[in-house]
């Protein structure tokens, strides 16, 4: 593939995939483990139940850029088909993300010919290689697979506080009415360009160029400690449940293309 | 005075502050403004000129007359600010203190002051004018800030609500407003300036109905922010300030019932401490159970003033005499009638005497006119002014309402409302107890119904809403003061900015007689009042001399902010949405210099910028170039696309080959430089400038949006890390690292292959970026710090070195490769910046710029970008000019270094076209003296490019 | 300026999350003459009333779109994909 070099999956066990936020979470107590090819910040400190007790209680932040991320590009009934090929036939409406069968993948239409694509990264080459697949069985018709993994640096924001923590920098209106589970907001996040997806009542996955990662950061937990929250690590973020999961590729069965 | 029902003060605790290193004690509940006055204090402030004594008049923050400072931080309101245990409260504007004041001395020259005086008289001669400033920075302004700011231990926080209905004032009205739409369902947000909900009612004996409201709103689900002024209304978006904490509303639909304000009367003396708005004696009485004074005149224009005297009565306050200026006794004068106080109809104040404190004032009939036959002096140690209510109107006009003089009323009432927006209660002339609550619930209905929500019931209920108000009594209205009395002595008009009646007469004879220049002239409404005291009594004046009606003279616009706010609630979040490379730790660990560049934080250098670079000659050297613009180009007619972008050809581009690229505006004028990289049959990979990135994707998106065509475009700029290696030993340290044929016949200059390094997927471009060998390697960012440290690894026998922006820009113009921004600007073509070669004028496509180009080619500029050399060491400034033969000023100077390679300083130059030949002696006037320099048209270093090809 | 603006995919945002494209104009289809090329490279109608823009999804999206906008209230009328609108406002030079 010639956007190999778009896609973090490196060769050697030497080379570790690092968050732009990798350097603000160890200063803030994280210990890190290798998963997936990449360094992730597993948990805050030895007592998991503050970790807990924040997206219970308060609010907790949590690094999520080592997600696989996709940028896929093309007419929206070829969109459509792709998406039907690989993940079974699921509605995609501006606006409206979806979630696959097996709880693995997002898929979040930006426009009516533009889509992002969020998993695990154990379920993400997957789902990029059945992708790729189904791309090619589209023949003639423009499909273009950007791999921004890299491109995107992502936190959720997860506990009773996620609305409130986000209304500190961003206008965007994320009331449950207007913007309630599975809505995907394009917009700009702490004055920059970003994304906005509510993945639960309490969960806010948000995303911005990987470039400004260790800004958000900042931005984030400086609002979260004022809220009386903080760091979680994605042990914490996972036992308290409701994001993606993990173990299985976001294929649906029986899409043979793949 | 004994306990009150309704009073906000707690008076089984105490709490102590000082003012002026004095010990004050109040109870808890009690303002600072509420505190001194009780323990004695009349003069609060000295004014802002004329330094006159100032004392508590509206007792609800909106006059500027007890502005302190408290524990440092001054421009504070005495009257609502809540008292502190430790407090430390000090004084404003005067010196040596508040009781003896230097600078009062400018009261007495007050006639050879009037407004314009600092313009007209401080202008000559000029040379003085440092020394007049000394003096007037001194004598200007109200507080003093700190010369240092101690770490801030506060700053703002800011909050974003959405919501369906906000609600701004939490009087009657606007509390019944939020009830109603709450209950149908709205997310309402109400704010009130005050420290308790109730506005009015809590000081005019309605305090258990506004608590009960108050519940109300609460169990409907109201969000209830107190002590919380809406600072303006920007086209829907209304701030508003609370305590630490900006909260910038955005509502679909806004109910303003911001009340009204008690209006001053201008008359010589009427800012004597002791002269005080009615409403400013009934709040220090009924809230704060502070006796305002003994023996209160009282001088109104409508029923406000007969209520106050009531009240007073009630307190056990003497009052010899009530002034009204309304021709017939209302029915609540015949109360008062009854009691045997002396009413006076007809009459009002011209004059109040005292020197520290008011002693008397001066009635007279109002139709008396210059005669002063009838006045009648009475003694007295208050008196209270009614001069009618003036509705809030600021936020309301903001938000695009319209006002017109209400002839009736006496002041400026809303005529007009912009549909998204509600007005009730006072500010919209429904005053009274009956009429504010039912104008209340049914704005809140209404504004429901505005939304979607409500059902026939609702409808039904604001329909019999509308007929009460319509059939409502609304008591006796105002009438409009009578004319300001021609007497001696001071009469203000503003008193934030001490404008007297005088003033705005001698403004208008100076032909400022409209109220806008009015305004600018007298600065009478600008100041921390913004308005609410002064702006109807300047109108009056206004009116008054120039024998137009009100109507005429209008009203001038209330800017934002409508209330008092720190500036560093506006100066938003500590943080800078700054651009780091994944690589950016590991430079910081490396000793490495960051600047801002653009909106990235860059290296600089690692601390020795000329061995950086002289490491690059001789070995090799290693740069972050991740700052670069990344798109992806993909589809059948990608390659069509870039011929339509581009002034010179893309689409033959071989898979694996590079090719440099200028874009130009339709004008022909560069706008970025990069490189274009086929790194298939589809898809095409395009770098940019560090600064150009985002405009470049704005470029081509808006043309692929006009033209149509089927071609994707994908922003990798942040996804996509790069390094640049470079250096005569670049090829064997890559070669450690891949598995790739690095020969060079197997990779040869300008040809793009991907490739692992280090394990990691890689796209390597070998590029001649610094004018040696050298590989710019793409990859995934991810992997930043691992790439990074596995080069320098590998490069260690070598000496690899590396290096930051200022080696790289020495490096680059050694080549002459032009910087766009820095050696080109807004007027540069690529002709003039000589790269003719970039430009393919017989290309099919009508390419944005061909028209302007071809026009170019033929007709040559008068000047051009060449590189220059000088002998004697000076580098020259980057902006010297360049003189031509006559010595006219005819280009300038754009880079310069002095180069350790070549020991010489080199540069580049817009010379004028004659001279831009080889050899050409140019004079570079830099800072006063000339320096010769010679043009050089080919690259300083390498000019043959065998190195690039090596 | 704080107004909203409605991006025709991603609904109503604040307008800081745009960039602004100017007053639509069209780019001269055949060779233009030294004045036609300047008056479409630097002349603008600028009109007081409604005029139709382009606007840029910066923050959002990354789309670009028109609207139709009153330069004196900010006032958005109508916003579309380029074509959408149709021609009934008088663009160009």
């Amino acid at each position: 593939m010639s956007l190999d070099f778009t896609v973090p999956v490196a060769s050697s066990e030497e080379r570790t995939a690092r968050s732009p936020m990798e350097r603000l979470a160890r200063a803030a107590g994280a210990s890190f483990e290798r998963r997936d090819g990449w360094n992730v910040a597993a948990g805050y400190g030895g007592d998991a139940s503050v970790e807990a007790a924040r997206i219970t209680d308060t609010v907790g932040f949590c690094d999520r850029s080592a997600l696989t991320k996709l940028d896929i590009q093309a007419r929206a009934e070829v969109l459509a088909d792709l998406v039907a090929r690989v993940a079974g036939g699921l509605e995609l409406e501006p606006g409206r993300a979806s979630r696959s069968p097996d709880g693995s993948t997002w898929w979040c239409p930006i426009t009516p010919t533009r889509l992002l694509v969020l998993s695990e990264p154990r379920s993400g080459w997957d789902v990029h290689t059945a992708l790729d697949g189904a791309a090619s069985a589209a023949g003639e018709q423009l499909v273009t697979i950007a791999d921004v993994s890299c491109g995107l640096a992502a936190l959720t924001l997860a506990g009773p506080g996620a609305g409130e923590l986000l209304s500190r920098f961003c206008a965007i209106d994320v009331r449950p009415g207007v913007t309630p589970v599975a809505a995907f907001r394009p917009g700009s996040v702490a004055r920059t360009p970003g994304y906005v997806l509510r993945e639960g009542a309490d969960r806010l996955l948000i995303l911005v160029g990987w470039a400004l990662g260790a800004y958000l950061w900042e931005v984030v937990a400086d609002a979260a400690g004022h809220l009386g929250g903080g760091p979680v690590g994605t042990d914490a973020l996972a036992a308290a449940g409701g994001g993606l999961s993990a173990t299985a590729a976001g294929v649906a069965e029986g899409s043979a293309d793949a | 005075m004994p306990p009150k029902p309704g009073e906000r003060i707690d008076r089984s605790t105490s709490v102590e502050f000082s003012f002026d290193g004095k010990k004050i004690t109040a109870h808890e509940g009690d303002t600072v403004g509420s505190a001194l006055y009780a323990a004695g204090q009349r003069t609060f402030s000295r004014s802002f000129k004329y330094h006159r004594r100032r004392g508590l008049m509206c007792c609800a923050g909106q006059c500027p007359n007890c502005l302190v400072a408290v524990d440092g931080a001054p421009g504070i309101r005495a009257c609502t600010e809540p008292v502190r245990e430790g407090a430390r409260v000090e004084h404003m504007n005067a010196r040596p203190s508040l009781g003896v004041d230097a600078m009062a001395i400018t009261d007495a020259a007050g006639p050879f002051t009037p407004p314009g005086f600092y313009y007209k008289t401080f202008i000559r001669p000029r040379r003085l004018w440092p020394a007049y400033e000394w003096v007037l920075r001194h004598a200007a302004g109200l507080g003093r800030l700190p010369r240092e700011q101690a770490e801030r231990t506060w700053r703002t926080e800011y909050r974003r609500r959405h919501a369906d209905v906000l609600v701004v004032g939490g009087g009657d009205a606007g509390l019944n407003a939020a009830i109603a739409a709450a209950e149908l369902g709205a997310d309402v947000v109400l704010a009130d300036e005050g420290a308790e909900l109730g506005g009015r009612l809590l000081w005019e004996g309605g305090h258990d109905h506004a608590r009960k409201l108050a519940d109300r709103a609460r169990a409907a689900g109201v969000e209830i922010l107190t002590s919380a002024p809406a600072l303006a209304h920007f086209d829907g978006l209304v701030p508003v300030w609370q305590g630490d904490t900006l909260h910038q509303i955005r509502a679909r639909h806004h109910v303003y019932a911001t009340g009204a304000i008690e209006q001053p009367l201008v008359f010589p003396g009427n800012d004597l401490p002791g002269v005080m708005l009615s409403g400013g004696a009934r709040r220090l009485l009924g809230r704060y159970g502070v006796r305002p004074g003994n023996r209160a005149v009282i001088v109104t224009a409508s029923d406000r003033g007969i209520r106050t005297a009531i009240a007073l009565r009630e307190a056990g306050i003497e009052v010899p005499a009530v002034a009204d200026l309304r021709a017939e006794p209302s029915r609540a004068c015949s109360r008062l009638l009854s009691q045997g106080v002396a009413v006076l109809n007809g009459w009002t104040v011209v004059a109040a005497r005292g020197r520290r404190e008011v002693r008397a004032a001066v009635l007279a009939p109002v139709a008396a006119g210059e005669s002063h036959g009838q006045d009648r002096e009475v003694e007295c140690d208050l008196v209270l002014v009614s001069g009618g209510d003036s509705p809030a109107s600021a936020l309301i006009t903001q938000a695009g309402g319209r006002t017109e003089y209400d002839s009736a009323r006496g002041y400026f009432r809303i005529a007009e409302v912009p549909p998204n927006v509600t007005v009730t209660g006072q500010v919209a002339g429904e005053g009274s107890f009956q009429t504010a609550q039912i104008s209340g619930e049914h704005a809140g209905l209404q504004a429901a119904h505005a939304l979607g929500l409500g059902d026939n019931r609702s409808r039904g209920r604001a329909q019999e809403l509308r007929s009460r108000l319509a059939a409502a009594d609304r008591g006796a209205e105002a009438v409009p003061p009578a004319e300001v009395p021609h007497a001696a002595g001071k009469a203000f008009a503003c008193l934030c900015e001490d404008v007297t009646a005088k003033d705005i007469h001698r403004g208008i004879r100076e032909g400022y007689d409209s109220i806008e220049l009015c305004k600018r002239f007298t600065t009478v409404t600008m100041g921390p009042c913004q308005g609410r005291m002064c702006q109807l009594p300047s109108v009056r004046l206004m009116a008054q001399d120039t024998g137009q009606s009100l109507e005429q003279v209008g009203t001038t616009t209330a800017r934002p902010p409508w209330s008092t706010v720190p500036i560093g609630a506006l100066a938003g979040r500590p943080f800078e949405p700054a651009k780091r490379s994944s690589i950016h730790g590991r430079h910081r660990e490396l000793g490495a210099t960051v600047r801002w560049a653009g909106d990235w934080r860059r290296p600089y250098d690692y601390g020795d910028p000329e061995g950086e670079a002289l490491a690059v000659h001789r070995s090799a050297g290693l740069i972050d170039v991740s700052t670069l613009g990344k798109l992806l180009v993909r589809g059948p007619e990608a390659g069509e696309f870039l011929d339509r972008l581009y002034p010179n050809r893309h689409s033959n581009l071989k898979p694996g080959r590079v090719r440099y690229g200028v874009l130009t505006s339709d004008a022909g004028r560069i706008m970025d430089d990069g490189t274009v990289t086929r790194v298939d049959e589809m898809s095409f990979y395009v770098t940019t400038t560090s600064s150009g990135a985002g405009a470049v994707e704005q470029w081509f998106s808006w043309w692929l949006a006009d033209w149509g065509m089927d071609v994707h475009l994908a922003d990798v700029t942040q996804a996509v890390s790069a390094v640049n290696l470079a250096g005569p030993r670049s090829r064997e340290i890559l070669t450690r690292l891949t598995d790739l044929d690095c020969s060079p016949e197997a990779f040869s200059y300008l040809d793009a292959r991907h490739a692992r390094v280090a394990g990691v997927p890689c796209l390597l471009l070998r590029i001649g970026f610094v004018g040696e060998l050298g590989y710019e390697i793409h990859f995934p960012a991810a992997y930043g710090e691992d790439l990074w440290d596995a080069i320098l690894e590998a490069g260690a026998g070598e000496d690899i070195r590396p290096f930051g922006l200022e080696p790289q820009r020495v490096l680059r113009l050694q080549k002459q490769h032009i910087i766009v921004g820095q050696d080109t600007d807004s007027e540069s073509t690529p002709f003039g910046a000589a790269m003719p070669w970039a430009v393919k004028l017989d290309k099919e496509q009508a390419f944005i710029g061909k028209w302007a180009l071809a026009h170019a080619a033929e007709h040559p500029a008068t000047t051009a970008l060449v590189g220059f050399t000088l002998d004697n060491g000076h580098v020259p400034t980057e902006g010297a000019v360049v003189l031509d033969t006559l010595g006219h000023a005819a280009g300038q100077v754009t880079s310069a270094r002095s180069s350790r390679q070549l020991e010489r300083v080199i540069g580049m130059a817009w010379v004028p076209a004659e001279l831009a030949q080889a050899g050409a002696p140019i004079t570079i006037l830099d800072e006063g003296s000339r320096r010769s320099a010679s043009v050089v048209t080919e690259p300083f270093h390498d000019p043959s490019g065998k190195l690039l090809r090596s | 300026m704080s107004f909203l603006l409605t991006c025709p995919h991603c609904g109503v945002r604040e307008v800081a999350d745009f960039a602004f494209g100017g007053e639509v104009s069209v780019r001269p289809r055949e060779t233009p003459t030294f004045r036609e090329l300047s008056r479409y490279n630097y002349f603008r109608r600028n009109v007081a009333g409604v005029q139709r823009e382009w606007w840029y999804h910066r923050s959002g999206c990354r789309t670009w779109f028109q609207a139709e906008r009153d330069t004196r209230t900010n006032v958005v009328l109508r916003v579309g994909l380029p074509g959408e609108l149709g021609a009934e406002l008088g663009v160009g030079p």
